[in-house]
C-alpha cells in the first residue's frame, strides 16, 4: 500500500479519534515533563537524565531537519540540551515543554548557522542538510536519483529560507498547531501561514521539476 | 474551463508535496540517538553547572512577601506626595510651577539711556502706564509686558516721570 495513502486514507470520525487519543497523550507527556522539570530544579540529575531522554530523538530529529549536518550535529545537541538546564527557571508550567524545547533548538540552530556563516563565508563546504547538495542550483536533477520520496522532501528543504524552513518543519513534519509553531518561533500566527505557504510552492516546484527530469530521462 | 483546469493543476502540485509529506510521516519513525560520549559530556557539562551553583533556578514572581509589603506601605505615601503636591500646584503660591508671592517686589534701575524695571511675582503679565501727570497716570499711554521685565527709553529734562503698574 503507497504509504502516503496510508496517511491520507481513512474517514473524518477516524481521523477524530485519533486527535483525540494524540491529545490525550500529549497532556499526559507535557504533566509527565512538568514533573520531571520540577525535580531537576530541585537538583535532581536522574530527572534531567530522563528529560534528555525523552526529548532527545526530538531535537535530533529537528536538527537533522532544519540542516545540521551531521558532524556537527551532536555538538549542536549538546548546545541545546544546556541551554536548556540554564534555562529551566524560564519555563513556565503550564506551557507545553516540547514547544520551549522546540523554540531553544530552532534558536540554537540559527546561532549555529550564523556561526558556520562567518568561518566559512568565502568556502562552499556549507551545506545546510546533505552532504552531496553543494548549492540549490540544480536541485531538481540531484532530487532524481532514485530516491525515495521521503529522501526527496528532505533534500528539497535545502530550497528554503531558514525561517520558511524551521515553519514547514515544525508545522508539516512535526505537526505542530499554527499557535504552537507562532509561540516557538516568537512570530505571529499571520508570519507563520504565509511562510508555509511560500514554503509548500517552493517544495511543490522543486518536487516537480525532480519529477518531471526522471520521466524525460526514462524515454 | 479554464478555472477547472487550473484547480486541477493546483490539486495535482499540491500532491506531489502530500504525497511526499505521506511518505516521510510513514517512514520517519526512527528514534534518533545521542552516542553515550555526547551524553557523557552533556551530564559532565550538568554537573559541573550545578557543582559551581549554576543550577536554574526555579521561576519566582519578584513580588515575594517583604517587597509585597514595601510596595504596599510605598502606595499611600506615594499617593498622599501626590495629592499634597498637586494641591500645591494649583492652590498655593505657585502659579503654572513657578512661586508667585503674596508681596510682588518691583526693582527699577538705570541702565544707559534706559529705566528698567523688573517685576517678581510669577511672569504674570503687566500693563504699565507712563504719564507726566500723577492723576492721569491711568488713563495715559500704556505698554503690556509677559516677561516681567518693562525697559523705557529716559527723556531728557526736568519733568518727573511717573509710572503705574497693574
Amino acid at each position: 500500500m503507497d504509504p502516503s495513502k496510508a496517511i491520507t486514507a481513512g474517514s473524518a470520525g477516524d481521523r477524530s479519534a485519533e486527535d483525540d487519543r494524540r491529545t490525550v497523550a500529549a497532556d499526559r507527556d507535557d504533566r509527565r515533563d512538568e514533573t520531571l522539570v520540577a525535580q531537576v530544579l530541585d537538583g535532581n540529575q536522574r530527572a534531567f537524565e530522563a528529560l534528555l531522554v525523552r526529548h532527545e530523538p526530538r531535537v535530533l530529529r529537528v536538527l537533522r531537519l532544519l540542516g545540521v549536518p551531521p558532524a556537527d550535529r551532536e555538538d549542536v545537541a549538546q548546545e541545546v540540551f544546556v541551554r536548556v538546564f540554564r534555562f529551566l527557571g524560564g519555563f513556565k508550567p503550564g506551557n507545553p515543554f516540547a514547544g520551549w524545547v522546540y523554540r531553544i533548538t530552532v534558536n540554537a540552530v540559527h546561532d549555529y548557522r550564523g556561526r558556520v556563516g562567518r568561518r566559512r563565508r568565502d568556502e562552499a563546504e556549507w551545506m545546510p542538510g546533505l552532504e552531496e547538495v553543494v548549492s540549490n542550483e540544480g536541485l531538481p536533477e540531484r532530487l532524481d536519483r532514485g530516491m525515495d520520496l521521503r529522501r526527496q522532501l528532505e533534500l528539497a528543504l535545502n530550497v528554503l529560507s531558514e525561517r520558511e524552513r524551521a515553519v514547514f518543519v515544525l508545522r508539516e513534519l512535526e505537526g505542530l498547531s499554527t499557535r504552537e509553531v507562532a509561540r516557538s518561533l516568537g512570530i505571529t500566527g499571520v508570519t507563520v501561514r504565509r511562510h508555509l505557504g511560500r514554503a509548500r510552492r517552493s517544495l511543490q516546484r522543486a518536487l516537480e521539476e525532480a519529477g518531471s527530469a526522471k520521466k524525460t530521462d526514462f524515454r | 474551463m479554464r478555472p477547472r483546469k487550473a484547480t486541477k493543476t493546483n490539486r495535482n502540485r499540491s500532491e506531489t508535496l502530500d504525497r511526499a509529506l505521506g511518505a516521510w510521516h510513514a517512514s520517519e519513525g526512527s528514534s534518533e540517538a545521542l552516542s553515550a560520549e555526547a551524553r557523557d559530556a552533556i551530564f559532565n557539562e550538568f554537573r559541573r553547572l550545578h557543582a559551581s551553583g549554576g543550577r536554574p533556578a526555579a521561576h519566582q514572581s519578584l513580588f515575594l512577601p517583604a517587597t509585597r509589603w514595601a510596595w504596599g506601605a510605598a502606595v499611600p505615601i506615594l499617593a498622599l506626595s501626590l495629592l499634597v503636591g498637586s494641591v500645591l500646584l494649583t492652590q498655593g503660591p505657585y502659579d503654572r510651577g513657578v512661586l508667585v508671592s503674596p508681596h510682588p517686589r518691583v526693582e527699577v534701575s538705570k541702565a544707559g539711556e534706559n529705566v528698567v524695571f523688573v517685576i517678581q511675582n510669577g511672569h504674570r503679565s503687566h500693563t504699565v502706564s507712563k504719564s507726566t501727570d500723577p492723576a492721569s497716570v491711568g488713563s495715559a499711554e500704556t505698554f503690556t509686558t509677559t516677561t516681567g521685565r518693562f525697559d523705557d527709553r529716559l527723556d531728557s529734562g526736568t519733568d518727573i516721570v511717573y509710572y503705574r503698574i497693574d
